[in-house]
């Protein structure tokens, strides 16, 4: 009987969740430069302005490329720790975890201007490889959440009695432990890449001359403000559905286990 | 077991090991070559820098020793102190719009039976995994005096003036609250969906209404989450600097902005670090005030 | 469909690029001699109307290529950062003549020798050792000429702060105190040529006159392209904006006016870090800017103002008339002393940002 009104009342929070990621796609397709909605003639020219451009090109395969070396980075230094700590007790443990995941509870700003001073002097700005590396900090945690969430409902006997039967400490990982947690280390590597492929006040300061694409759409967002931004703010949100769709889908079997 | 570096150890320390020796040594170095990564990473571009920042706000300059001048500038000047005041302010605005927003989401989510309950986690996944930067955008188109808020409502004949919602701290608050509201649901819908069903069929049938199994049992049993989602989000919302800054139209000013604007346009490091420290500070603070309300265990639920 | 064909061919360019650029991975410095690096505050203004004006040409004339960055409004930290880093990334930096003054000052500037044909045609006054001249541009009191039609618009800097005739949202820019308080200065009664010298009392008689109209501010603009952003999307329907980002409204069928009396023109400067390892190209560079012929293109491309006088030989009395730096023009608006600026900014920093956030 309070579910038809609990619905009701949640319904104008969806729409305040949902509508602004979605207002942007008819944005896109707006054949003028300023903004208007609902835009009153069609157009791809800004599409044709992104795939055309080559500085958003670069942009993009800048974040893309720091992204992918952030996932494998980050998912294997963040599994390893959450493998190494999850049997851990004690004090000591407790302040590595607590170490490891206070990225997530620092405004990005400290870290980014902390870093930018490091970076400076070690003449890593700019680089790919001082913004893999920021990256990857923010990234580990989410990684370490993720399999240290799955690894919860891992049962250490396995280890034993693979032990017993003969099998090195790398064979039981790799053969029984890790399929039992992969999944927790896949939903760590797409978080790690979408944490590091979305970042924005990093990249502002450490990412140097050559914009990730999050700068570029910032900078537009401050300085030009033209639908172009819409349109590749569409083709990011058409590929986040397509992923959560295909997760779906896939995810459907497995939900009835758990 | 005498292979590899457990073995190694083994035979260093020179004496016949019991397997149950063995064992130990083998989990111990085991944990330190798995922690040995993160560690290491951790220690340079995590701490090292941090620690750094801190030790430069306590200079007055390039070369010089150690020296309160910055936050003697930080506390006595007018404008700092408001916009402390006004980041704090608008943050724990954000935090209270998210809770209120947030908590009948996550219930109504942990509730749902799972055909249902899977697509509203998909509409629900779907801002939460778009960019800040598109969000933000977005909102920029809603909610200009043109946008499609002012236009829908006027059209509805429901104003004849536009509302102020750009370019001021009440945007400022809409577009925070929005791109914050997931990170409030998730915990919270988390620690609902855990609570064993029984104890509420239980309550029921001990004769408590639905508003008091409600209020004795699933509110108290759903603090942890809530506690967890009100730290995520003030603390995310005080560091926040793309939304306002592209939302407030220069009028809302957040200590973010204010640093960006002192390494970026000024080149004061040290009064910048200065009011990170200030900013981290409290943080931590929250941090602690959390960890005694509900508990350290808790947090890591 | 061309359209398509197209875009596909030059996607496979751009991925090209990109692939090329992985194997650079990140350095831009792989070509020392043979490449420099322009940084400015990007838009077409930068990459289409400069570059077309003289960057082009440059390159054709000199075989050196010139790779052009956009970096709004974070030049002066950037340029300081990179000389006191050792870092060279930049050997050409847009600035504002204020923001050139203080770079100078502190001595991250290399000096520029101007070739003896400029030095014939420009003025000596604005031939800095280290500031270049590059273009002027004008701040000027702009309108929605829908909303203000011919016989009811505002004329003057105080008919901005008169919200009873000419109600609505206004904007004015946000980065310094300069070109606000000599706009709120002339509202206030003070004739343009008495503006000068800036002192204390009179900066704070501005930022009076500032608080004044603070309420009627609906945003201060962060970039010349969100000033367009605004008056097109009808967002704010008066202000003080960039005379070129008015005319780029027009031209974009919106309506809007404008007037150049009592404008604020403002000269837009080159800067050389000190350590940059080209600086002869760059000092090249800006030779070529200057010259007549590039300054007379960007006078026809985007309505720039030019610099070097005799650039206005090249041009027709109608192109002179429309144009901000035309000497006709010129006299109607008040020069921005930038000398002034160069210490005040820092100095009034604090008070300019709890203005606009309205404390």
């Amino acid at each position: 009987m309070r579910r038809p009104s609990l619905a009701v009342l949640c319904t104008p929070i969806f729409v305040y969740l949902v509508a602004p990621t979605l207002i942007v796609v008819p944005m896109a397709f707006s054949a003028s430069t300023f903004l208007e909605f609902p835009p009153a003639h069609l157009s791809m020219r800004w599409f044709n302005e992104y795939i055309t451009d080559e500085r958003w090109l670069l942009a993009t395969w800048r974040s893309l490329r720091v992204a992918f070396s952030v996932m494998v980075l980050a998912t294997v230094i963040g599994t390893l720790a959450a493998l190494a700590l999850q049997q851990a007790r004690g004090r000591t443990a407790t302040l590595l975890k607590l170490l490891i995941l206070s990225p997530i509870m620092l405004p990005v700003i400290i870290y980014a201007i902390a870093v930018y001073a490091l970076y400076s002097r070690l003449h890593l700005v700019g680089t790919d490889l001082g913004l893999v590396l920021a990256h990857t900090i923010l990234a580990v945690p989410f990684v370490f959440l993720t399999v240290t969430a799955t690894s919860a409902r891992y049962n250490v006997l396995l280890d034993r009695a693979a032990a017993s039967s003969g099998a090195g400490p790398w064979r039981t990982f790799w053969e029984i432990r890790l399929p039992l947690i992969r999944r927790g280390v896949l939903a760590g590597a797409l978080f790690a890449f979408i944490t590091s492929f979305d970042e924005v006040v990093v990249a502002l300061f450490v990412g140097g001359l050559d914009a990730t694409l999050p700068k570029r759409m910032f900078d537009e967002l401050r300085w030009n403000l033209n639908p172009t931004i819409a349109a590749v703010a569409t083709i990011l949100v058409s590929l986040t559905t397509l992923v959560l769709w295909a997760g779906m889908r896939s995810r459907r079997p497995i939900a009835r286990e758990s | 077991m005498t292979t590899g570096a457990a073995g190694w150890v083994v035979r260093l320390s020179g004496r016949a090991a019991s397997p149950r020796r063995k064992l130990m040594i083998h989990r111990a170095v085991r944990f330190q070559v798995l922690l040995a990564p993160v560690l290491m990473l951790f220690a340079v571009f995590y701490v090292y820098p941090i620690v750094r920042m801190l030790a430069i706000s306590f200079t007055a300059g390039r070369h010089s020793s150690f020296s309160l001048d910055q936050y003697q500038a930080v506390f006595t000047s007018s404008l700092y102190l408001s916009v402390i005041a006004d980041t704090l302010r608008i943050s724990a605005a954000a935090t209270v719009g998210a809770l209120l927003m947030g908590y009948p989401v996550a219930y109504l989510l942990a509730r749902a039976k799972e055909r249902a309950a899977g697509w509203l986690m998909t509409l629900l996944l779907l801002p939460f995994w778009t960019s800040l930067l598109v969000r933000t955008y977005a909102w920029m188109v809603l909610l200009q005096r043109e946008g499609v808020v002012n236009t829908t409502l006027r059209q509805l004949g429901l104003i004849d003036r536009p509302l102020p919602t750009m370019f001021n701290e009440v945007g400022v608050l809409i577009g925070t609250t929005h791109i914050l509201l997931p990170f409030m649901i998730f915990p919270i819908y988390s620690v609902l969906k855990g609570i064993d069903p029984d104890l509420a069929k239980a309550a029921a049938g001990l004769g408590a209404g639905p508003g008091q199994v409600f209020r004795k049992i699933t509110l108290p049993l759903s603090l942890p989450g809530v506690g967890a989602g009100v730290m995520i989000v003030f603390i995310s919302a005080l560091g926040f600097f793309v939304t306002p800054a592209l939302l407030g139209g220069g009028k809302v000013i957040v200590i973010a902005m204010t640093i960006e604007k002192l390494i970026n346009d000024f080149v004061n490091w040290e009064l910048a670090a200065a009011l990170a420290t200030v900013l981290l500070v409290v943080t931590a603070l929250f941090v602690v005030l959390y960890e005694r309300v509900l508990g350290t265990e808790r947090m890591w639920s | 469909m061309i359209e398509l064909r197209v875009a596909r061919r030059r996607f496979l360019q751009g991925a090209l690029a990109g692939a090329a650029s992985f194997s650079a991975f990140g350095s831009q410095r792989a070509h020392a001699q043979t490449q420099i690096v322009e940084a400015g505050w990007g838009g077409d203004y930068q990459f289409k109307h400069q570059f077309q004006a003289f960057v082009e040409p440059f390159m054709k004339e000199t075989g050196i290529k010139v790779v052009q960055v956009a970096s709004p409004g974070n030049a002066v930290g950037i340029v300081k950062a990179q000389v006191e880093n050792k870092n060279p990334e930049w050997d050409l930096v847009e600035v504002t003549e204020p923001e050139g003054l203080r770079l100078k000052a502190r001595g991250l500037l290399a000096p520029i020798k101007y070739d003896d044909a400029i030095r014939a045609d420009l003025p000596h006054e604005i031939l800095d050792e280290y500031v270049a001249p590059r273009v002027y541009t004008s701040q000027v009191l702009a309108w929605n000429s829908k909303v203000f039609p011919a016989d009811n618009h505002p004329k003057t800097w105080a008919d901005l702060w008169d919200v009873k005739r000419f109600p609505g949202p206004r904007t004015a820019s946000a980065w310094f105190p300069q070109d606000n308080i000599e706009m709120a200065l002339m509202a206030d009664g003070v004739p343009k040529d008495q503006v000068y010298p800036l002192d204390d009392k009179k900066v704070e008689r501005g930022f009076a006159k500032l608080r004044e109209l603070r309420p009627h501010m609906h945003v201060w603009y962060n970039a010349g392209a969100q000033s367009v952003q605004l008056f097109a999307d009808e967002e704010v329907l008066l202000g003080m904006i960039y005379e070129n980002r008015a005319r780029e409204i027009q031209k974009a069928g919106h309506p809007i006016d404008w007037t150049l009396d009592n404008a604020i023109i403002e000269q837009g400067s080159y800067v050389i870090p000190a350590d940059s390892r080209n600086v002869e190209a760059a000092t090249k560079l800006i030779n070529v800017c200057l010259r007549r012929d590039s300054q007379a293109a960007l006078v026809k491309i985007n309505q720039y103002g030019a610099v070097n006088p005799r650039a206005y030989d090249q041009l027709s009395e109608a192109e002179k008339a429309k144009n901000l730096g035309a000497p006709e023009n010129y006299r109607k608006q008040l020069r921005l002393d930038a000398r002034y600026w160069v210490q005040a900014t820092a100095k009034y920093s604090d008070e300019w940002e709890s203005l606009k956030a309205g404390k």
